[in-house]
């Protein structure tokens, strides 16, 4: 009953929007997932000039996701936009052996930040399909998310261009935005 | 829109890509080509890739020397930053991803220091660019109309503070100090906030006059751009040409007034392409056989015959006569046209253990059954509720055309994820013949189809009833067949790795833990997870399908994988229960425990209905060759 319960909820207390910040290196596959999820409406809007920005609408969650990103200097930047942050998507080339360090280092970095320490922590092991992709547990270890205690984290195979396992990833997104609210 | 022809993706659905759709090694150039190319990307005239991509194009790290040479046809950048930035969005459709952005930026501030020398920036062109994101950051975040839910826009003063922080942080870095000039940049950020405010960045667009030289191939994205997409990025090669990969799949009625309770009868459902005599976009890989059986009626591939559909259910309003409504059927259609299909609109909570109810319908004397001929053809499922007075013969070579024209009503559902059963295989009947107490309906096959719709939950569940037990029998065989060769292996599901705790994570089992840890643990309630295919109604794009002989390869592999899983979920209740089973916690661990054995089952059960299809398809194949 738990899926009804948590249905009956959020009928009764109507729309709830979550931002998203997603993130990763070069090439992970951030505008993959980004309209992938976003080919999942039927509804087109003006594209805003900038920075790639879409509102997904999932169940009744407005997920709004901003593709975050840019050299060190920029990422500072950004810190204005952690404080209201509810989660991260965190973006891994799962096939990139020789990047999954500097992976790492940027996400640790974030971690550490104190305007997203309680942002829930979404990552795609993505391009799944490739054949020489890490599976999600290796990747869970080399990012070192097992040392991550102070907060919900989930990490999912997912190979964007397919699709696959990028609802399951905002489908556990939006559970632990109810359970936080 | 060209008739005959099913558009790849319609107009007015187009995205911008990123650059990772064209083919780079193929444009990067000499310096004279670079010349070329900005000029005419400046020009709008550069048809390589589509205008609205030119900026993902340029700032890509392979484009460097392009990059160069367009700043530098900007001619003579204002000594304003905002002014500069201006100048760059009004020569450049400018929505990219963020590292493109970022270089093209560093670029233009590059230059910029070069022009302005004598500024409190003298040369240091990081500190410039950090202004310049910061100034396009403010620009989305004042002016997206997407809007940032929740968020209270930038303030003048966050904005300057915000900034000041990147370049402190930059300055420090690099061995500078700002704090002589500090009061002049805020200042200066102040004014640029004000200004922004006041009016956004436009988008800028392709010069006048160039529009009509655009092809129309440029203009849908399934052209050459998404073709080195797929070359350059994808593994899985395009099985088939043929694959038609539109969002045309999905299910409802073919009246828009569908759409009023979630479900959307949108221009990419079958049904509303079928309606509108589009073509149907092909949902599986075709192979050769495919070719031959497609249109041999009664086998796994085809099936067309005069059955019941049991309306009960369908409708919420049980007690209306049928006679009545089918003698009105014409009238209630201009009236009321959902009445039929009232339980596509359903709404109906989404659980996967309620939803698979047992069909008991045929069990009932109340039981409504309306006459409809229903055809299971290439991953679809038609159903058409035929007029009363139609007595035509079945012909299964007979065009779905001719048969709408036959009916009152139809309706035209993808077997995504759908389950037949044959409710003979669960209901428990005498059927000896000496059994005389039976009805005759006992003696009449059912079966029951079970079709997921989407991610707002409802699930649907058609009962019909056919002449005999073997015919049930083969609509479910060649249902189950279909929804094996389209629906994909819910393995991503298991791909996941959590901290999440259910109860029955290594760390607890393995080791001693106190009542009170347990008892204040977190306990997370354990749910299945919606896969992609609970939104192909809506998708525009379908994944690759694999041929026939991998789908049956993933079956097998898949069915001995969740019965490994499912032993594993089973040998660990004894140690669950031996760990809870003082804790105040107990019984929300079981309910976790047991929600997962049912998800588990279910899909296991699903998993051998499919794998018994595509078995029986493969002898069929191998007896006929």
């Amino acid at each position: 009953m738990g899926l009804f319960a948590s249905k009956l909820f959020s009928n009764l207390f109507g729309n709830k929007e979550m931002r998203i910040l997603m993130v990763g290196l070069d090439g992970a596959g951030k505008t993959t997932v980004l309209y992938k999820l976003k080919l999942g409406e039927v509804i087109t809007t003006i594209p805003t000039i900038g920075f790639n920005v879409e509102t997904v609408q999932y169940k009744n969650i407005s997920f709004t996701v901003w593709d975050v990103g840019g050299q060190d200097r920029i990422r500072s930047l950004w810190r204005h936009y952690y404080r209201n942050t509810e989660g991260v998507i965190f973006v891994v080339d799962s096939n990139d052996r020789s990047r999954i360090t500097e992976a790492r280092e940027v996400m640790q970095r974030m971690l550490n930040e104190d305007e997203l320490r309680n942002a829930v922590w979404l990552v795609f092991a993505n391009k799944q399909d490739l054949p020489e992709a890490m599976s999600a547990a290796e990747i869970t270890e080399k990012l070192g998310l097992h040392s991550i205690r102070n907060r919900p984290w989930f990490i999912q195979a997912t190979c964007a261009t397919s699709g696959e396992g990028l609802y399951e990833g905002l489908e556990w997104l939006s559970n632990n935005l109810k359970n936080q609210s | 829109m060209a008739s005959g022809r099913v558009p790849p993706v319609p107009m007015g659905q187009q995205l911008i890509e990123s650059p990772k759709l064209t083919d780079i090694h193929g444009l990067v150039a000499d310096e004279q080509d670079c010349e070329r190319i900005a000029k005419k990307m400046l020009k709008g005239t550069f048809e390589e890739v589509n205008y609205e991509e030119y900026a993902n194009l340029l700032g890509n790290k392979e484009m460097r020397g392009t990059l160069c040479a367009f700043i530098g046809m900007l001619g003579p950048l204002p000594e304003s930053l905002l002014s500069t930035l201006q100048l760059l969005v009004s020569k450049l459709y400018f929505v990219a991803e963020a590292q493109n952005i970022d270089r093209i930026l560093e670029e233009l501030s590059q230059r910029w220091v070069e022009c302005h020398q004598d500024t409190f920036w003298e040369n240091h062109y990081k500190l410039c660019h950090i202004v310049l994101f910061s100034l396009l950051i403010l620009n989305s975040d004042l002016h997206n109309s997407d809007g940032v839910g929740g968020h209270a826009k930038f303030s003048a003063q966050e904005f300057v503070e915000n900034t000041i922080y990147a370049l402190k942080k930059e300055a420090k870095a690099t061995g500078y100090t700002l704090e002589e000039v500090e009061p002049m940049i805020a200042e200066q950020l102040g004014s640029y906030y004000d200004k922004l405010k006041a009016k956004g960045l436009p988008l800028a667009s392709r010069p006048a006059g160039i529009y009509r030289e655009v092809s129309r191939s440029q203009l849908t994205p399934n052209t050459k751009s998404s073709t080195f997409s797929r070359q350059r990025f994808s593994v899985r090669s395009v099985t088939s040409a043929s694959l038609e990969t539109t969002l045309s799949n999905g299910a409802s009625v073919h009246s828009s007034s569908s759409s009023q309770r979630g479900r959307k009868e949108s221009k990419y459902t079958s049904n509303w392409k079928f309606h509108h005599n589009k073509q149907l976009p092909q949902l599986y890989n075709p192979e050769e056989f495919d070719v031959k059986w497609n249109s041999r009626n009664n086998s796994l591939w085809l099936m067309d015959s005069v059955i019941k559909l049991c309306e009960n259910r369908l409708s919420s309003t049980k007690d209306q006569d049928e006679k009545t409504e089918l003698l009105a059927a014409e009238e209630q259609r201009r009236r009321a046209p959902k009445r039929f299909f009232k339980w596509l609109t359903k709404s109906k909570p989404r659980s996967i253990f309620e939803d698979v109810r047992s069909p008991i319908a045929f069990l009932d004397g109340n039981a409504k059954w309306i006459r409809t001929r229903v055809r299971v053809s290439e991953g679809r499922i038609f159903v058409f509720k035929l007029k009363s007075s139609n007595t035509a013969k079945i012909d299964a070579n007979q065009d779905l055309e001719a048969l709408r024209e036959n009916c009152s009503q139809y309706f035209v559902r993808n077997l995504f994820e759908a389950v037949a059963t044959l409710a003979q295989d669960n209901v428990i009947q005498g059927n000896q013949p000496d059994n005389v107490h039976l009805a005759k309906d006992h003696f009449k096959g059912n079966f029951t189809v079970v079709v997921p719709s989407g991610p707002n939950g409802q699930n649907t569940t058609l009962e019909f009833q056919t002449p005999t037990v073997e015919e049930a029998a083969k609509f479910v065989d060649s249902i189950n067949f279909w929804a094996a060769r389209i629906t994909s292996v819910p393995s991503a599901q298991f791909e996941v790795v959590s901290n999440q705790e259910y109860g029955w994570s290594d760390k607890l089992i393995s080791s001693d833990i106190d009542q009170e840890y347990l008892d204040k643990i977190n306990l997370s309630i354990w749910r299945p997870l919606l896969s992609i295919e609970a939104l192909y109604d809506e998708l525009q794009t379908l994944g690759e399908q694999p041929n026939f002989r991998d789908r049956l390869q993933e079956l097998t592999e898949f069915a001995q994988q969740i019965e490994d899983r499912i032993d594993l979920h089973n040998s660990r209740k004894s140690m669950i229960v031996a760990t809870w089973t003082k804790s105040t916690q107990f019984e929300a661990v079981m309910d976790n425990w047991n929600n997962k054995y049912l998800y588990l089952h279910e899909i296991n059960s699903r998993n051998s209905k499919y794998l018994k299809a595509m078995q029986m398809a493969q002898q069929t194949l191998k007896n006929n060759q």
